[in-house]
């Protein structure tokens, strides 16, 4: 036995999530996998893991566990955002993210709101060990695989944990760049851009969209200026992408995320480079996004520069200054 | 071999898709795109280009993901183009599955609602649905779904106006030139005409997924005490769908 997580409170919207199913949308398996990974690989990171393990994608906060066997952990995905322990004893201590300490059995870890951002992760020496499903262990609520039961994470649910086979220290991130203001988005335009308006195009680029509520781990609905089709909205079913912009009939964006159905019907006006798709796990409702477009070797090229910034990162960990025993 | 067929000014054979995607489209007034964009996606396969995600056909066009940190769009394009002209469709390779369906009112929702639209008898709507034999032309939009081409051309419909809350899985419906098998229970708005006994997406079976792209699907009716039959005999894995492979 490995011990145990004991999700005490599971919050309104966290998952068990990892790299993904990387390569099975043509079967329609959504790719699912932490919506920022960037978080997923600094976290996994901090606490010695490879970076595919599975932790948990907390989303808003309200968050308490425990676990039943001493595990290093580490949040990440927010600047801002600290852990609270407490002890039996009630002693209290919070932790800043972008850090690792080991977690005694018995301590009590509280996520309370997320501060500046809608998603953080939280990493666990040796990762959770709940089935895989097409090499992953990601969870896709909508399509019900994955995770635990296939569904989010609910008050006393008892995660696997599997063996900590990391040995090392606790790090801490000490390079921030990592953490860039969310300003415009950057996308390619296309692939289907020229079945929209000049005046759309012009509206995409130029105006803000506000992030609706309706917000999840597939995508989020945009409100802003409406584009425009030249004729409509339609296309013959083909493959969508994390990051696809897709625009039905009402001209208002939907931009589509980590669980998004793998194929559709709805012209696409843009979609969002790679490099920037971590930024949208920060986004929160009511916030307003800018678009700016650049070439596809642009957006290539910036995926080499995120890179080198993450590797950056990672090499320039350092051990964390020790905590006082909780 | 199907061949691309001389196209107009506007056509664009790449479409770029964010700088990690990128649509290859068939849609040039040539035959069979559906079949060109799975052949193409068999030959990148088969050349193992490095920096390749995923592959996934659409109706006209095959969508390439790919890893920027490992290949470039252009090169992708470069080395894509010479095989454009000459790919293999490949009927001789699609596997062929029959599958038992119930037909029975309490599966067949729509089945009387639709017969009086097609002014046609139910029991003709599912003779014809058994009759002809379906292509899965995609895949796509939950796990396990294929959008099944050929429905006998007397039977194309819109989708409902309204789509219901919840069909249940395995549900079979029918909208346009198409058939769908629901994989999960999920809200759908096709025209429901019957169910299978076996699931089409199954987490417990080493290849949760029955179908693929290309296969050729015929449908034989069973009565619901076959249909019960075979749902107790899936469960315990005396049954499987009867595939002819190619």
């Amino acid at each position: 036995m490995n011990g145990q997580i004991h999700i005490v409170r599971a919050g309104p919207y966290t998952s068990i999530q990892d790299h993904g199913r990387v390569g099975y949308q043509a079967l329609g398996i959504p790719e699912s996998g932490a919506l920022d990974s960037t978080a997923r690989r600094l976290g996994n990171a901090l606490v010695g893991n490879a970076p595919d393990m599975a932790g948990l994608e907390i989303c808003l906060g309200g968050v308490e566990l425990e676990l039943t066997a001493p595990r290093r952990v580490a949040l990440t995905g927010s600047v801002m955002t600290a852990m609270v322990l407490t002890d039996q004893n009630g002693n209290e201590m919070r932790i800043l993210s972008n850090r690792a300490l080991m977690l005694q059995a018995g301590v009590r870890l509280r996520i309370n709101n997320l501060v500046a951002t809608n998603t953080a992760f939280l990493a666990i020496s040796g990762g959770i060990g709940t089935p895989t499903l097409y090499d992953s262990r990601a969870t896709a609520p909508n399509a019900g695989i994955g995770g635990l039961d296939g569904r989010l994470l609910k008050d006393g649910d008892a995660l696997p944990l599997l063996p900590n086979l990391a040995g090392g220290r606790d790090l801490m991130l000490t390079e921030f760049a990592i953490y860039p203001d969310i300003g415009a988005i950057r996308v390619v335009l296309g692939p289907q851009d020229d079945r929209f308006t000049a005046a759309a195009i012009n509206n995409f680029l130029t105006t803000p969209y506000q992030v609706t509520p309706a917000l999840n781990r597939m995508g989020m609905r945009l409100e802003g200026a409406v584009l425009a089709h030249i004729d409509n909205a339609d296309i013959e079913s083909d493959g969508i992408l994390n990051g696809s912009v897709q625009v039905p009939g009402d001209g208002q964006p939907i931009l589509l995320l980590a669980d998004h159905q793998t194929t559709g019907g709805y012209t696409k006006i843009a979609t969002v480079i790679a490099a920037d798709l971590p930024l949208l796990a920060r986004v929160v409702v009511g916030s307003t996004l800018r678009f700016s477009a650049i070439s596809v070797a642009e957006a290539e090229d910036a995926a080499h520069a995120h890179e080198a910034i993450l590797t950056r990162a990672i090499e320039s960990m350092l051990a964390a200054p020790p905590l006082t025993d909780i | 071999m199907a061949q691309t067929k001389k196209q107009d000014a506007n056509f664009r054979r790449f479409l770029p898709a964010g700088g990690h995607g990128l649509v290859v489209n068939f849609d040039d007034g040539g035959d069979k795109p559906t079949q060109r964009a799975r052949a193409l996606a068999r030959r990148i396969e088969a050349e193992s280009l490095a920096g390749i995600v995923d592959l996934i056909p659409g109706l006209s066009n095959l969508l390439v993901q790919y890893d920027p940190l490992k290949l470039r769009g252009a090169e992708l394009e470069a080395r894509i183009t010479p095989w454009l002209d000459d790919l293999d469709t490949g009927a001789h390779l699609a596997r062929r599955l029959r599958i038992p369906c119930c037909y029975d009112a309490e599966f067949a929702l729509d089945l009387a609602e639709i017969a009086e639209t097609l002014r046609l008898d139910a029991e003709d709507i599912i003779a014809r649905h058994i009759g002809a034999e379906l292509e899965v032309a995609i895949m796509g939009f939950m796990p396990g779904l294929g959008y099944m081409k050929g429905v006998d051309a007397s039977l194309h419909l819109p989708r409902r106006a309204t789509p219901r809350a919840k069909v249940p899985a395995r549900t079979l419906g029918i909208a346009m030139d198409q058939s769908v098998i629901y994989p999960l229970t999920s809200p759908g708005g096709w025209n429901l005409i019957g169910r299978v006994p076996m699931a089409i997406f199954d987490i417990t079976k080493p290849d949760p997924v029955l179908l693929r792209t290309g296969d050729k699907i015929k449908f034989y009716r069973i009565d619901k005490k076959e249909y019960n039959e075979i749902r107790s005999a899936y469960k315990s894995g005396a049954f499987q769908v009867e595939i002819i492979a190619p």
